[in-house]
């Protein structure tokens, strides 16, 4: 209990006690201004040294907010004019851009890029969704695929012509409505020379060639070495033809890929194989 | 038994001069607070030749001391001199150690830009902080004559935890006095004295209850008279506020209230404009309601500076026990007060101000 108040005694000391208090106050500490405006002009400066500068309510700058610092930003923000950002730009959140983009510079993609709704063109190729669950790369003109191969994985529908300028490698079927051979007309210049193909239920292979006959009146013919292997052993077809004035010709069935033909001694014959290729369904379910 | 006044030096406490009896010597002690009085030499006086007069009164530079008996009881540094020609007086008045704490700053003199050089202070008692915040105001360079003849006692722990910024430029005096002021503050009393035959301040800190003292009103021969006892409201509140640094919502500030106070609800605001810290406008705020929510009661009378107790025995903050009886205010029997300061002349009366207080 050590305040004393001594009624003899006067207030003038505490008085003057209470006025050399306030000649040396800061009143800058803990300032709060809840009127007007807390102006700094002509050149003097607002120093933030190990302290902190905090804006719990609205900052608003009309003039050039410059700095060599780092700029730490958690939450939202909103930049509405034109942003030039010289140096490198790292985003490690999500970047949603809601307008224009044009990049000028070279871009490299390390990860995947996922069309939404939107379209990728380049001249008149584009690249979209189809559906929810499909995509495509389509265009309007001419898509050229230069390198050296390409891979299509799964089934292919091409809607217009096709045109090859090389060979075309089938591991699988080609197939069609058709199947035609285009050429230059060997003889007549402008013009193209088309052949069909005719169509049978079987994958059939042909041999054909001319054996003459020996002098005891018949000869062997040996079809390739593969070809027991490749043909079903149903549907084999020989037919012999006489060369020149006719005489009288047969031909035994093909065993062991080989067939004798009989005939005039010494006289040629044409012959002509036909066989079926193994393990091809000639009437499968419609795709 | 008699007074003595003594002419010392100010800043050594080196006793110079034995002094002739002044033609006046008015002189207060008080608690927490200084005090001071004036003396009066008559210069044509035939003891008073001779003395190297303006030597021994040079303003600050001398205190003159009140000695009964061979007890220091006053020190006063003179403050002014007036000299009256028609009169043919000097006139000197003095103030006790006080007058320079009220006139040096609570900086570290020593540091050449003492403005960023801030003092720190944790868990120490309020009298350790004074007692270390005084001895900042007594150090100095060499050539400062910083040093005054100050005794301490040991320090001691506590809850205070306070720093004091060199910009504020705070007096030492205002400091002390806000130690003294807040809630559990120490007492401070610059007791001079006779020390190894020069005079010493004794730094008295703490809680200044030592001595017990009677004196019997209404008997006949005690040497009391003139009892007066007033009650003062002109400070009474019921809440209190200490208002610290800052502006507007931002301004620190403190509150206390009495709960159900017996009398009309009053505010009282006590402006600390430099103070940062929040446990110390609290304790403001607790010590200046413990102190005004409610009347100040001071007593006042005269007693005999050589009776018993003699003046020289007289310890501010000391226990008073005063008897009275057949009064037709105050009721018969012991009334317990404390000592907060004794004043007097060169005559045998010493006059005592009491309020009630830690007994």
């Amino acid at each position: 209990m050590a305040r004393v108040d001594n009624v003899t005694k006067g207030d003038l000391a505490q008085i003057i006690t209470r006025l050399s208090k306030l000649e040396n106050a800061t009143p800058s500490s803990r300032t709060s201004v809840g009127r007007g405006v807390f102006r700094m002009y002509d050149a003097s400066e607002l120093l933030i040294e190990d302290g902190n500068f905090r804006v719990s309510g609205s900052a608003s700058i009309t003039g050039t907010l410059t700095g060599s610092g780092t700029v730490t930003w958690t939450g939202p923000s909103n930049w509405n004019g034109p942003t030039n950002i010289g140096g490198s730009c790292t985003i490690t959140g999500t970047l949603q851009v809601n307008s224009t983009t044009t990049l000028n510079g070279a871009v490299t993609l390390n990860n995947n890029l996922t069309l939404g709704t939107g379209t990728i063109k380049a001249g008149s190729v584009t690249i979209d969704k189809l559906g929810t669950a499909s995509g495509r790369i389509w265009s309007s003109g001419q898509m050229v695929v230069s390198g050296t191969s390409v891979y299509l994985g799964a089934s292919t529908t091409v809607a217009g012509p096709l045109g090859v300028q090389g060979n075309i490698n089938a591991s699988g079927d080609v197939g069609g409505n058709t199947k035609s051979f285009w050429i230059d007309h060997p003889t007549k210049p402008g013009k193209q020379l088309r052949h069909g193909s005719t169509e049978s239920p079987a994958h059939g292979v042909e041999y054909w060639d001319t054996a003459r006959i020996g002098s005891n009146g018949k000869v062997t013919v040996t079809l390739p070495d593969y070809f027991e292997a490749l043909t079903l052993q149903q549907q084999r077809n020989v037919q012999v033809t006489a060369v020149g004035q006719p005489f009288a010709v047969g031909a035994d069935r093909i065993s062991a890929g080989k067939f004798v033909v009989y005939g005039a001694a010494g006289r040629d014959v044409d012959w002509h194989v036909s066989a079926v290729r193994s393990f091809f369904d000639v009437e499968p379910d419609a795709a | 038994m008699a007074w003595s006044v003594w002419a010392c030096d100010t800043v050594t406490g080196t006793r110079l001069q034995k002094l002739p009896q002044p033609a006046a010597f008015s002189w207060a002690r008080a608690l927490n607070e200084g005090s001071g009085g004036s003396a009066t030499i008559p210069l044509r006086a035939a003891n008073f030749a001779g003395l190297n007069l303006k030597s021994l009164s040079t303003p600050l530079a001398r205190t003159w001391v009140l000695d009964w008996d061979g007890s220091a009881v006053y020190a006063g540094i003179i403050e002014d001199r007036i000299y009256n020609h028609k009169a043919g007086t000097l006139t000197l008045p003095h103030s006790d150690l006080w007058t320079i704490l009220d006139r040096r700053l609570a900086i570290d003199h020593r540091e050449p830009v003492a403005k960023v050089v801030h003092q720190s202070f944790t868990s120490l008692s309020s009298a350790t902080v004074a007692k270390k915040m005084t001895q900042l105001g007594i150090a100095g360079l060499s050539d400062m004559n910083m040093l005054l003849p100050i005794t301490f006692s040991a320090d001691s722990s506590g809850p205070i935890t306070r720093k004091y910024y060199g910009y504020h430029f705070a007096w030492l005096g205002d400091v002390l006095r806000d130690l003294m002021n807040e809630d559990g503050g120490t007492d401070i009393d610059f007791r001079p004295r006779w020390l190894a035959n020069k005079l010493d301040w004794q730094m008295r800190t703490g809680s200044l209850t030592s001595g017990t003292f009677e004196w019997h009103l209404g008997v006949d021969k005690s040497g009391t008279i003139g009892l007066t006892v007033t009650e003062d409201s002109s400070k009474v509140a019921t809440a209190s506020y200490a208002i610290g640094e800052g502006s507007e919502v931002d301004k620190l500030a403190r509150s206390r209230r009495v709960i159900d106070p017996p009398i009309p609800f009053l505010d009282r605001i006590t402006a600390l404009s430099t103070e940062d810290n929040e446990d110390a406008l609290t304790r403001y705020a607790i010590g200046d309601l413990a102190a005004f929510q409610k009347p100040t009661e001071q007593w006042g009378f005269s007693t005999m500076a050589s009776g018993t107790p003699a003046v020289s025995d007289l310890l501010l903050g000391g226990s008073a026990k005063t008897w009275v009886q057949e009064d037709p205010w105050l009721s018969t029997g012991w009334h317990n007060n404390r000592i907060i300061g004794f004043s007097g002349d060169l005559s045998e009366k010493v006059k005592l101000q009491l309020q009630p207080g830690v007994l």
